[in-house]
């Protein structure tokens, strides 16, 4: 009875630091706006920062949540697997390699002008995507461990690629030796509005897809024999589901970089708090899930430490690993399922 | 005793032992060469951490033959020679293991003894028509540190180590094969004082003092003569960035924002922590006069196009009033490594700055090597004699 | 006599997982009613029969032809899920669209397990997972309904309930039962003894469960008890 009480103040709670961590993420800072300017805002630099700085950047932060959020659901589904994350599929490190082979492009000289910001992140969207095509075309035949172990494959091969990239790099301009590496660690504040949109463009369609596909996450969980007696193809679905959720996170990907755990504490907080395993029920409120835990972590990363930028990844870690290990503890290994 | 207290005796004894070992191996000082007379400041090596490396010897740099303030200045540096080697000059083979090294040895006009250096050194030197003896080894690649095999290949008498660039942590397996080395602060060091410092020691540590001070005071005087032209003119204030997502800038406290200091600015990013990353909000709210930035992303169009990127940046008064400046390769190298050559980086700098005090009358936003050479006619300081 | 809708027909079919082959020289009728048993021990390649009639077993040689919608149900699930008993039941296909809330009730409720609708998989015993993937297949209207080792692992009160559960649904559609329980065998219409990769009788039970054959089957002494017009197989110790 009081348990319930409980999670019903719970889901009451959700949308309200939703809400709070929105206009916290407006006002506070490196720089901290004033309260007043949320409404009107008398000095144009406070102004400046909130519309074409602030603004843009948390709403990307809670879409880019609630894809890893959401994805990270559909993954642990599919996959029947609650290690399973959005970058199983070996994602992220494809994306890392092309945002470096871009670079490269530019340093090289052959990319100039608009060009060259262009380039970092339409080749991590181009890897990113590739990458998944030959999860989908060739890991998904052999079925979930097939899917799993090509995703290993990927992120080893990409990480190969890219030391040595990163060796090239480095000796063509020692002077930007640490930057390209911001790709590897997530980093919302450059999102300008027009990125934004691309990201929300590329979300609302899949992720509407996907909310609608629990039911064959559901199936999928029940095991490939059970779903082809369904009449259901697991593999064409596995192929189907990889592909709704590679789309927005190759997008995202490019334009933030690698923004690591959300996708795989975020279901796991879902199941923990509801009880409740149905991908109705977990891709959608991981989804919100997601968007909290990034909107905090991307304000967190910004007040953390005073002149430093934390890495999103390092405050979503430090924040999710500990939630986690508590999680496992408290509710034993098999709830976590 | 019970087996748990025997145990763990034991591997207290092994773990002791063990330890022990590791740092008689490591104190153990570099075989001496058997050779004669000449050099000097001797500091024989205890190198395996920051604490022992840092012995800091406190110099006093007086160079005598200037007559500005700094003259007194005392400096930390760690320019310090390893071992009791002594070689005599004419038969030293020098490795310059970095820039910063191979400029302090050319000014020294020790170059011709130089037999490697690497590949960012030559491109330097190149500019500035220094001969480079033809045989020299070069090291096309220092990153993380420079190949020690291709080192001991060249077979040097004595190597040069940047400290302030390859840290303590290399210093061990340099100071291991068994040639001396001369330390440098190098890329660490924060004031053209401190740079002084290195220059002075190193050419003491060699056994060319008096070359030491004139290369000593002839940086003394460049910079002076910089300070002397913007005295007095309003002080703009800069970002200089290093990349543009996130926003990756030295702040005032490092040697580039000592330069903008020296060359009548302000860096106006005054965190407490050297190189911190910036959000754009920040970018915004400094709202620096002028925007410098080094070419990271290879040319430069590309990085003026990668800094309009910065969500904001158009309502910044460097970017309205189009005081966006991008370094190109060899503006670069002397603003971002500190050596003798850095008096230049600070007269680029100066020159965006306040261009009318230099005579100039429009600086472009690409700072082309070519701009550099004809409109500062920088000189080597060696070649001045 | 009426014919009856043939369902499934293997035709002299080597069935196996890639190249190879677990079961050999399959020739088999599933016609529509009533219920066929599929008996043999452990490893004898029964459920590899049934996984070929939805496709997760590959008909190597020979001919498979499956007349009409096929619900399976496995005797185990891979981990634990997290979905409850109805949501598991909603995974239900019919036809080409899923299994609505009131048709998954009404299985849950025909089965007797609408008290567990809201309990999740992971919470449940056995038996009641086994009920609830068995209501799973029911609330899919599928012709042919396939079960696999129904009674495994089940006290003798589950056992039973189990199999009295089948028999019905035998009596309303078609169900298909691999086992190694030769009392479900015993209520068959037909009943497929499988060993070893080879079918070693097909008939009625009368015909085909002979102390001889059932010897045959499981390399042990089988003995057929006669009483009160009740068949009853066991496998004495002395």
């Amino acid at each position: 009875m009081s348990s319930s009480l409980v999670k019903k103040a719970v889901y009451l709670l959700v949308p309200i630091l939703l809400l709070a961590g929105f206009i916290l993420n407006l006002i506070l800072g490196e720089v901290n706006v004033p309260y007043s300017c949320l409404i009107h805002c008398s000095q144009v630099k406070y102004r400046i920062i909130i519309d074409y700085i602030r603004l843009p950047s948390t709403l990307a932060s809670i879409l880019v949540g609630y894809i890893l959020g959401a994805s990270g659901a559909v993954m642990q589904g599919m996959l029947r697997n609650p290690l399973a994350e959005p970058f199983t599929t070996g994602i992220a490190s494809a994306a890392v390699l092309g945002g470096l082979l871009g670079y490269l492009m530019v340093l090289v000289g052959k990319l100039t002008g608009l060009y060259a910001t262009l380039a970092i992140p339409l080749l991590a969207l181009a890897m990113a995507l590739a990458s998944s095509l030959v999860v989908v075309m060739m890991g998904s035949r052999l079925g979930v461990i097939g899917l799993i172990l090509m995703g290993i494959l990927i992120t080893l091969l990409s990480y190969a690629v890219s030391m040595i990239l990163m060796l090239i790099i480095e000796s063509i301009n020692p002077t930007a030796s640490m930057q390209p590496l911001y790709l590897l660690y997530g980093n919302i504040s450059g999102i300008l509005w027009w990125q934004f949109y691309i990201i929300l463009a590329s979300a609302a369609p899949t992720m509407l897809a996907l909310a609608h596909s629990s039911r064959y996450v559901d199936l999928l969980m029940l095991g490939d024999d059970v779903a082809k007696a369904s009449g259901v193809n697991p593999v064409a679905v596995r192929r189907i589901l990889v592909t709704l959720v590679s789309i927005p996170l190759a997008v995202s990907l490019a334009f933030t970089g690698v923004i690591g755990f959300v996708g795989i504490i975020a279901p796991y907080v879902v199941r923990q708090m509801t009880g409740r395993g149905s991908g109705s029920i977990t891709i959608p409120i991981s989804g919100i899930m997601g968007s909290l835990i990034l909107a905090y972590s991307y304000l967190a990363s910004r007040i953390m430490v005073k002149g430093y930028v934390i890495p999103i990844t390092a405050v979503t870690g430090l924040v999710g690993i500990p939630l986690l290990m508590w999680m496992i503890a408290k509710g034993g290994f098999g709830a976590s399922t | 005793m019970d087996l748990r207290t025997v145990t763990s005796l034991v591997l207290v004894v092994i773990l002791v032992a063990a330890v022990g070992y590791l740092a008689y191996r490591v104190n153990q000082p570099v075989k001496p060469t058997t050779t004669t007379s000449v050099v000097t400041s001797v500091v024989t090596t205890t190198v395996t951490s920051a604490t022992t490396v840092t012995t800091t010897s406190v110099n006093t740099v007086t160079t005598t033959s200037v007559t500005t303030t700094v003259t007194t200045a005392t400096v930390t540096s760690t320019a310090t020679i390893t071992s009791t080697t002594t070689i005599p000059a004419q038969s030293l083979r020098i490795a310059s293991l970095d820039p910063a090294c191979s400029q302090i040895l050319f000014s020294l006009g020790l170059g011709d003894k130089v037999i490697l250096l690497d590949v960012y050194s030559k491109q330097i030197l190149s500019y500035f028509n220094v001969t480079i003896p033809s045989n020299v080894t070069v090291l096309n690649s220092i990153w993380p540190v420079p190949s020690i095999e291709a080192v001991v290949n060249a077979s040097p008498t004595i190597i040069c180590y940047d400290l302030g660039f390859y840290g303590p942590s290399n210093l061990a397996s340099f100071s291991s094969i068994g040639i001396p080395l001369v330390i440098i602060n190098g890329t660490a060091d924060k004031t053209f004082q401190q740079i002084a410092a290195d220059v002075y020691l190193t050419a003491k540590a060699l056994g060319v003092p008096e070359k030491g001070l004139t290369v000593a005071s002839w940086i003394i005087n460049n910079v002076k003569s910089i300070e002397d032209k913007v005295a007095g003119l309003p002080k703009p204030t800069v970002i200089f960035m290093d990349w543009y997502n996130p926003v990756y800038s030295p702040s005032n406290i490092t040697f580039i924002g000592y330069e903008i200091t020296v060359a009548g600015g302000l860096d106006i990013v005054n965190t407490t922590i050297p190189w911190p990353t910036l959000t754009p909000s920040q970018v915004v709210a400094y709202n620096s006069d002028y925007i410098i930035a080094s070419d990271f992303m290879g040319n430069c169009s590309s990085t003026l196009a990668a800094i309009m990127q910065i969500p904001g940046i158009n309502y910044t008064k460097a970017v309205r009033e189009r005081h966006v400046y991008i370094l190109g390769n060899l503006a670069t190298s002397l603003v971002e490594e500190p050596g003798p050559l850095s008096v230049y980086g600070a007269e680029v700098i100066a020159a965006i700055l306040h261009p009318e005090a230099f005579g100039i009358s429009n600086v472009p936003q690409c700072i082309s090597s070519e701009w550099v050479m004809s409109n500062l006619r920088p000189t080597f300081p060696s070649q001045e004699g | 006599m009426h014919q009856h809708k043939v369902l499934v027909e293997f035709k002299e079919a080597h069935i196996g997982y890639g190249s190879r082959i677990v079961v050999r020289g399959l020739s088999l009728t599933v016609e529509e009613g009533g219920l066929t048993v599929l008996l043999g021990p452990n490893g004898s390649g029964k459920t590899t029969i049934m996984k070929a009639i939805f496709g997760s077993a590959r008909v190597i040689k020979g001919q498979l032809i499956v007349n009409g919608s096929v619900a399976y149900a496995p005797a185990e699930l891979d981990g634990l899920v997290n979905l409850t008993v109805l949501e598991t039941v909603k995974t239900a296909r019919r036809g080409y669209r899923w299994v609505n809330d009131e048709e998954a009730k009404r299985a849950l409720r025909e089965i007797g397990i609408i008290n567990l609708a809201n309990l999740r998989l992971s919470e449940l015993s056995t038996g009641q997972k086994r009920l609830t993937m068995i209501a799973r297949a029911m609330a899919s209207g599928a012709d042919l309904i396939l079960i696999d080792e129904p009674t495994a692992n089940l006290d003798p009160g589950n056992r039973r309930r189990i199999i009295e559960l089948i028999l019905r649904l035998s009596k309303q559609g078609t169900v298909m039962v691999a086992t190694h329980d030769v009392d479900i065998a015993l209520a068959a219409k037909q009943v497929v003894m499988v060993k070893d990769g080879y079918v070693i009788g097909v008939g009625e039970p009368n015909q085909v469960l002979t102390e001889e054959k059932l010897t045959q089957l499981y390399g042990i002494r089988a003995r057929l008890i006669k009483e009160n017009n009740e068949e009853h197989v066991i496998f004495p110790l002395y």
